[in-house]
C-alpha cells in the first residue's frame, strides 16, 4: 500500500488528496464499466480521445512544469509512427516484430530528439528561440514526407507515399492479443494507459528531480547556480516529452492503420499547444482532462461541420490565454482544492511533526546536523595566518563592451575568514563575485579554490566544488515551499538521508522551522533574505559569497543577520560580503578588501582601513 | 522666498520585495540647489526615481508645483516640467547628438509658452553643436554627461533631477558642468536636486542638503555645512 | 548560355528575396519595439489580399485596391493590439500562444463566412527576357517596392520624428518614458506599421496566388524564420540581412534540386545561423559593433 501512496501522493503528504482519489476512483470505474453498454464504434471513439493524451501530457511536462514551449510534439509523433510502419511492412506483424517495430519508432524518436535537444538547449539561444526552432522541426519534416510520393521514395518495401502517407499498418500483436482497431484491448490500452502514464509522471514531477524540473522553468540561472546541470536536464525532459508524443504516435497507428504528412502539419502541431493551454498546462491532470474532451469536441464538431472544430480551438486558447491563462481546469481544480483547504493544511501540520519525531530524533540538536554533513569546516580558533588558503583570485581581468570592469585583481582568502568587500559605486564587486560563481568566464587570469584551477569551469560545476553565492536580489523559487527550495539546493549530489536534519537545521537559525510547507513568496522580504542564505548554505559550501546580504532590512534585522553571519564563521565556513552599511561592516568584520574603478586599492583590518586616508578620499570622489 | 516647487511627504518605496525608502520627507523651493548626500545603498537613486516616477510610492505624497504628482506615470511627471539626468547618463547610444537633443523635446511639454532651448545647450555645452552628428555611445564619459543634461533641459523644464553627476568624469569636466548648472540656476531660476558623494561638486554646488541613510534622512545640512569636508566625511566615508 | 543562367538565377533571387523581405518586414518591426511575436502575421496578409480582391471587382483601380489593403489591416491592427496584444507586453511566449489563437480564429472564420475562396485578380501580363528566357515583371516589381518599402522604413527611423523616438525607444524605454515619450503610442503604432506592412504584402501577391483562407500559413512559416534569423535589435539590418542571406542559400538549391530542397535547406541554414548567432543577424552586428567601436576619449 505504501508503494501506492509513493505514487499516489504529492510530496510532502503521507496522505493521498482525497479529491485527486475521488476523481481516480470514479474515472478508473467509468472506463472499466463503460465497454459494458457501448458499440465498437463508441469504444473505437474513445481509443481516439485518448490516444493524444501522452502526447498532451509531454507537452504538460516540458512546458507546463519545465518551461520550454515545443511545436515539436507532432514530428516526434510522426517519427514513431512513420519508423513503426516501415518497420513491420519490412519485418512483418507478428509479435516479436511489431515489438521490435515500437522499439525501433521509439528509438528513433529518442536519437532525433537528443540531438536536436543537444543542438538547442546546449546553445545558449533564448527561451523564446527554441520554440521557432521546433518549428523550423517540424516544417522540415512535413516538407520532407510531402514530397515522397513515387516509387523511389521508399525504405525496404515500404513506400513513404508523399501526401498519401503510408496505410495498412499492423498493429501490435502481443501473442494473440491484437490491439487493433474497435478490440476491447486497444482501448484498454489507451484509456488506461494513459492513466497510468499520468501517474508515472506525476510521480517525476512530484519527486525531488520534479521540483529541480519546476527550479528550472521558475528561475533557470539560479538552478545552476545551485549546482544543477541544467543544459543535461533539459535535454532529458526534452526526450522524454518526445517519447510520450511517439507513444501517442503509435497508438494512432494501430488505431486508424494509416499515417501521413498531415499529422506532422502547422494544423496539427496547433493541437497539443491547445490542448495543454486549455486544460492548464501546470497540471498533468487537467492536461489529461481537457485533451480528451477537446478531442472529443473536435470529433464532434468536424463530423457536423468541419471548419468549427479549429474555429473553436482558435477561440478556446485566445480566450484562455486572455482571461484564464493559468488554464480552465486547472482554475476549476484549485478553486474547488481552495474549498477543502482548511483540511488539507491540518494534514500537513500533523506531518511536520510526525516527521520531526520519527525520522530524525535528534533534529533539534545542531551538532549532530553539523557532523552528518560532507564538509569538514576548518575551526574558527586557528590564527588566520596559519589556515591555509582557500580561494587564490590571480589577474584577473574581465571587460564589457570595451569597459574593463576588473582589471587584475588578485586577492587571497583563507579559511574560515570574513572578508568583507567594500568600495563606491561601478567599483566592480559585483562583477568580481559573479566571476568567482561563474556567471561570467574571466578574460585573463586565474582562480585556484581549494587546490582546484576553477576558471575553466562553469557555473554549476563550481557550486559542486563548494562555492556558492546569495545575489544582491532575492531570486527564491516563490511558487515552491521552503521544503522544496532547500531540497532543490541539497539535492545536487545530497545525501538523501540527512535531509531532514539539513531542512530543520537551516529553518531553525533563522527561527523560520513551522515554515516549512508554506509558499516562498508569502515570506516577508528579510524571511525572503534569510532564506536565500539558506538556499546558499544548503549546497554546503566551503566558501559563501553575500552580496549586499541586509538591503532593505530595518537596523534590527541587520543585526540578527550580522550574528547569524558571525555564528557561521564560528563554525569555521569561509565567507566574502559585499556590504555599504557601515554598521552591519563593524559587527563582523576581520579583513576588508577596498576595490575601486575595477582594481584592489587597498587591503587589511578594519581598523586601519577606516583611518586610511586615501580611502576616504576615493568614496568623496576625489580621486 | 520662493514657493515650494517639490514636496515630498513620507515615501516608502520599495525595489524588489523590501522597503528601501522607509519615510522620506522633504521640501524644496523654486529656485533652489539641494543635494542628497549618502553612502552607496542608502536610497538615493531610490528617491530620484520615486521623484520622477520610474518607482512607484508605496506610500506617502509627492507634489510638483504644488499638484498633486503621487500616482501620476512618469512620463506625465515629466512633461509638466520635472527633467531627469539618471546615474550613468543613459543616453541613447545609438542615436546621435542631434537626435538625443530631439528626445528631449518632450520634457515640460504641458507647459503653456513653453519654448525649446537649444541656443542656451550649445551656449553652455558647445560641443554638442560641435559633434551633433557623432553617435551618442561614442562620446567620452563628460560628453554623454553634458548631453544627458541637455536632453533634460532642452524643453525647459522648472526642476532638474541629476542622479550622480560626477561618477566616472575627469575632475576638470566636473568644474565646467558644475559652474553651467551654477549659471542656469541663476538665470533661468532652474531648481536643481542632485544626488552626488563627490564633495568637491557638493560644496561648489549645493546651498544646502539631505543626509540619508539607510532609505531615512538622517540630517539636514546648512549652507556652510555642505562645503565643510570634515562635517561630510561622517556621512559619505568608510 | 551563361547570360541564361546568370538572368534565371538573378530573377530567382530577387523573387525569392522579395518574398521572404515583404512577409517579414511587418513582423520584424512588431518584434523590435514590441518585443513579441505575432502569429497571427499571416492571417493579416491573407486579410490584405482578401480586401484587395473585394476592392478590385467592386471596380477599383488597381493601385486602389493597395492603398485600401493597407488602411484596413492598420486600422485591424490597432484593434488587435490595444484589446489583445497589449496584455501580453514583454510576455513573448504568451503572445505567440495569443495570436496563434487569433491566426485560427481568422483563418477558420474566413473559411466559413466567405468561402473556400476568393475571386483571383488577374496577373498584370508585363514580360521582359533575359537570353531565351522570359520573367514576369510584376514580380521583378515586387523586388523593388520591397526595396522602397524598405527606404521608406529607414526614413521612418531617422528622419521622422515619431521614428527617432521609436529607436529611442527601442534602445532604453524606461528612458525613453522618464523623458516624456509616449512608448506605449509607439507601440501602438509600431503593430499598427506592421500589420499595414503585413497588408500590403496579401495585396501585392494576390495577382500572384489563388485566395484561399488559409494562404497566410505558408507566409507565417517564412515570416517567422526570417524574423528570428534577422533579430529585433535593427530591424532594417535584420530584414535586409536575413532576407538576402537565406535567399542566397535557397536559390542555388530551388534551381538545381528543386522547391522541396531548396525550402529545407533555407530551414536548415536558419536553424544553423540561429545557433550561432542567437540573437539574429542584426544583434550580431549591433553587438560587434558596440564591443569594437570604443568611446573616444577627450
Amino acid at each position: 500500500m505504501s508503494f501506492f501512496y509513493k505514487i499516489l501522493a504529492q510530496q510532502g503528504e503521507s496522505k493521498v488528496s482525497r479529491p485527486f482519489m475521488v476523481i481516480l476512483g470514479f474515472g478508473l470505474a467509468l472506463v472499466l464499466i463503460y465497454p459494458a453498454f457501448a458499440s465498437r464504434f463508441a469504444i473505437t471513439n474513445i481509443v481516439f480521445f485518448f490516444l493524444f493524451v501522452p502526447m498532451a501530457l509531454g507537452l504538460s511536462l516540458l512546458w507546463g512544469h519545465c518551461g520550454t514551449l515545443s511545436f515539436g510534439q507532432v514530428a516526434f509523433f510522426g517519427i514513431t509512427g512513420y519508423v513503426y510502419a516501415i518497420f513491420t511492412i519490412n519485418f512483418g506483424d507478428s509479435t516479436g516484430m511489431t515489438i521490435l517495430g515500437v522499439l525501433a519508432g521509439l528509438a528513433a524518436t529518442a536519437i532525433v530528439a537528443a540531438f536536436f535537444g543537444y543542438f538547442v538547449f546546449y546553445g545558449q539561444v533564448s527561451a523564446w528561440i527554441i520554440p521557432v526552432l521546433t518549428l523550423a522541426l517540424t516544417l522540415i519534416l512535413e516538407l520532407f514526407l510531402g514530397q515522397t510520393a513515387g516509387y523511389e521514395w521508399r525504405v525496404g518495401r515500404a513506400l513513404l507515399g508523399g501526401f498519401n502517407g503510408i496505410n495498412n499498418i499492423a498493429p501490435l500483436k502481443l501473442g494473440s492479443v491484437k490491439f487493433a482497431s474497435g478490440t476491447l484491448s486497444l482501448y484498454y490500452f489507451s484509456v488506461l494507459g494513459s492513466i497510468i502514464l499520468l501517474l508515472l509522471v506525476r510521480k517525476l514531477v512530484n519527486s525531488r528531480r520534479g521540483a529541480v524540473i519546476v527550479a528550472i522553468r521558475e528561475d533557470t540561472e539560479r538552478t545552476r547556480m545551485l549546482g544543477h546541470n541544467v543544459n543535461f536536464i533539459q535535454v532529458v525532459v526534452f526526450v522524454i516529452s518526445a517519447l510520450l508524443a511517439g507513444l501517442s504516435g503509435l497508438i494512432y497507428v494501430w488505431w486508424g492503420n494509416f499515417i501521413d504528412p498531415s499529422s506532422v502539419g502547422m494544423l496539427s502541431a496547433t493541437v497539443p499547444v491547445v490542448y495543454t493551454v486549455v486544460g492548464g498546462k501546470e497540471s498533468l491532470l487537467a492536461t489529461m482532462l481537457s485533451t480528451a474532451s477537446l478531442a472529443f469536441v473536435g470529433d464532434f464538431l468536424s463530423a457536423h461541420g468541419g471548419w468549427y472544430a479549429i474555429l473553436v480551438n482558435g477561440v478556446l486558447l485566445l480566450g484562455v490565454m486572455l482571461f484564464c491563462p493559468r488554464g480552465i481546469f486547472l482554475t476549476i481544480g484549485e478553486q474547488l482544492r481552495r474549498a477543502f483547504s482548511t483540511k488539507m493544511n491540518t494534514m500537513r501540520d500533523r506531518i511536520i511533526l510526525e516527521t520531526a519525531s520519527i525520522d530524525s530524533p535528534d533534529a533539534v540538536s545542531n551538532e549532530s546536523a553539523a557532523s552528518s554533513r560532507e564538509v569538514v569546516w576548518v575551526s574558527g580558533t586557528m590564527k588566520r595566518e596559519d589556515r591555509p588558503v582557500l580561494l587564490e583570485v590571480k589577474n584577473i581581468s574581465k571587460s564589457f563592451g570595451g569597459i574593463n570592469a576588473i582589471s587584475d585583481v588578485s586577492l587571497t582568502v583563507r579559511e574560515g575568514e570574513l572578508r568583507c568587500l567594500i568600495g563606491p559605486n561601478g567599483a566592480g564587486k559585483s562583477t568580481l563575485f559573479n566571476l568567482i560563481i561563474g556567471r561570467f568566464l574571466s578574460d585573463s587570469g586565474s582562480m585556484v579554490f581549494h587546490g582546484k584551477e576553477i576558471s575553466p569551469l562553469p557555473a554549476y560545476l563550481r557550486v559542486r566544488q563548494g562555492i556558492s553565492i546569495k545575489f544582491q536580489t532575492t531570486r527564491i523559487y516563490s511558487g515552491l515551499t521552503l521544503a522544496e527550495n532547500l531540497d532543490i539546493a541539497y539535492r545536487a549530489d545530497g545525501d538523501v538521508n540527512n535531509e531532514a536534519h539539513m531542512r530543520y537545521w537551516m529553518l531553525s537559525m533563522f527561527g523560520m522551522e513551522s515554515y516549512l510547507y508554506k509558499l516562498a513568496g508569502n515570506l516577508t522580504h528579510v524571511q525572503k533574505q534569510w532564506l536565500e542564505i539558506s538556499l546558499a548554505l544548503a549546497t554546503r559550501p566551503r566558501l559563501l559569497l553575500l552580496d549586499e546580504p541586509t538591503a532593505g532590512m530595518t537596523p534590527e534585522e541587520t543585526r540578527q543577520t550580522a550574528e547569524l553571519i558571525k555564528k557561521l564563521t564560528e563554525k569555521g565556513l569561509t565567507i566574502i560580503v559585499i556590504e555599504h552599511d557601515m554598521e552591519f561592516i563593524r559587527q563582523i568584520a576581520d579583513q576588508v578588501t577596498v576595490l575601486h574603478q575595477g582594481r584592489v586599492f587597498a587591503e587589511g583590518p578594519l581598523s586601519w582601513i577606516e583611518d586610511h586616508k586615501e580611502v576616504r578620499r576615493i568614496y568623496l570622489g576625489e580621486q | 522666498m520662493g514657493s515650494k516647487i517639490l514636496e515630498i511627504s513620507d515615501i516608502y518605496s520599495s525595489y524588489g520585495s523590501g522597503d528601501v525608502l522607509q519615510g522620506v520627507s522633504l521640501s524644496i523651493e523654486e529656485g533652489e540647489i539641494v543635494a542628497v548626500i549618502g553612502r552607496n545603498g542608502v536610497g538615493k537613486t531610490t528617491l530620484m526615481k520615486t521623484v520622477i516616477g520610474i518607482i512607484p510610492a508605496r506610500a506617502g505624497r509627492i507634489r510638483f508645483a504644488g499638484d498633486e504628482v503621487t500616482t501620476l506615470a512618469a512620463r506625465k511627471r515629466s512633461m509638466k516640467g520635472i527633467g531627469y539626468v539618471p546615474q550613468g547618463r543613459q543616453i541613447f547610444p545609438e542615436l546621435t547628438v542631434d537626435e538625443n537633443l530631439l528626445t528631449g523635446e518632450q520634457v515640460n511639454s504641458l507647459s503653456k509658452n513653453r519654448q525649446l532651448r537649444y541656443d542656451l545647450i550649445y551656449a553652455h555645452f558647445p560641443i554638442l553643436k560641435e559633434r551633433r552628428h557623432q553617435l551618442g555611445g561614442t562620446l567620452s564619459g563628460g560628453q554623454q554627461q553634458m548631453l544627458a543634461i541637455g536632453r533634460a533641459l532642452v524643453g525647459g523644464p522648472r526642476l532638474l533631477l541629476l542622479d550622480e553627476p560626477s561618477a566616472g568624469i575627469q575632475p576638470t569636466i566636473i568644474r565646467e558642468i558644475g559652474t553651467s548648472l551654477m549659471e542656469l540656476n541663476k538665470t533661468e531660476k532652474l531648481t536643481i536636486l542632485f544626488v552626488e558623494q563627490n564633495v568637491g561638486l557638493i560644496g561648489t554646488l549645493a546651498q544646502r542638503g539631505y543626509a540619508m541613510d539607510k532609505g531615512r534622512i538622517v540630517t539636514e545640512l546648512e549652507g556652510n555645512q555642505v562645503r565643510d569636508r570634515e562635517f561630510l566625511i561622517k556621512y559619505l566615508a568608510v | 548560355m551563361i547570360i541564361n543562367l546568370v538572368g534565371n538565377l538573378l530573377y530567382q533571387f530577387a523573387d525569392n528575396m522579395a518574398f521572404l523581405l515583404l512577409s517579414a518586414l511587418g513582423l520584424i518591426i512588431i518584434l523590435g519595439v514590441l518585443n513579441i511575436i505575432n502569429l497571427a502575421h499571416g492571417e493579416l496578409i491573407m486579410i490584405g489580399a482578401y480586401v484587395a480582391s473585394m476592392s478590385y471587382y467592386a471596380g477599383f483601380p488597381l493601385w486602389l485596391c493597395f492603398v485600401l489593403s493597407v488602411v484596413t489591416v492598420s486600422l485591424f491592427g490597432v484593434f488587435l493590439e490595444r484589446f489583445v496584444i497589449n496584455r501580453f507586453s514583454e510576455n513573448r511566449i504568451g503572445a505567440m500562444v495569443a495570436t496563434w489563437g487569433i491566426s485560427l480564429i481568422i483563418s477558420q472564420g474566413t473559411l466559413i463566412v466567405l468561402g473556400p475562396s476568393m475571386r483571383p485578380i488577374p496577373l498584370p501580363p508585363w514580360k521582359f527576357s533575359i537570353g531565351a528566357y522570359s520573367y514576369s515583371g510584376y514580380r521583378v516589381l515586387l523586388f523593388v517596392v520591397a526595396l522602397i518599402l524598405v527606404f521608406v522604413l529607414w526614413l521612418y527611423f531617422y528622419k521622422v520624428r515619431a521614428g527617432i523616438f521609436t529607436r529611442a525607444t527601442m534602445q532604453d524605454e524606461e528612458m525613453a518614458k522618464s523623458i516624456g515619450i509616449n512608448t506605449v503610442g509607439i507601440g501602438t503604432l509600431a503593430f499598427a506599421v506592421g500589420a499595414g506592412f503585413a497588408g500590403l504584402t496579401g495585396a501585392l501577391y494576390a495577382p500572384t496566388m489563388s485566395l484561399v483562407p488559409l494562404m497566410g500559413t505558408v507566409f507565417t512559416a517564412m515570416a517567422f524564420i526570417t524574423v528570428v534569423v534577422g533579430g529585433g535589435a535593427n530591424p532594417i539590418v535584420g530584414a535586409l540581412g536575413s532576407s538576402a542571406l537565406l535567399a542566397l542559400v535557397a536559390t542555388p538549391l530551388t534551381t538545381s534540386f528543386g522547391t522541396f530542397i531548396g525550402r529545407v535547406g533555407l530551414l536548415i541554414a536558419a536553424l544553423l545561423i540561429i545557433r550561432v548567432m542567437p540573437n539574429g543577424i542584426s544583434g550580431f552586428v549591433m553587438d560587434f559593433r558596440s564591443r569594437h567601436i570604443r568611446t573616444v576619449k577627450e
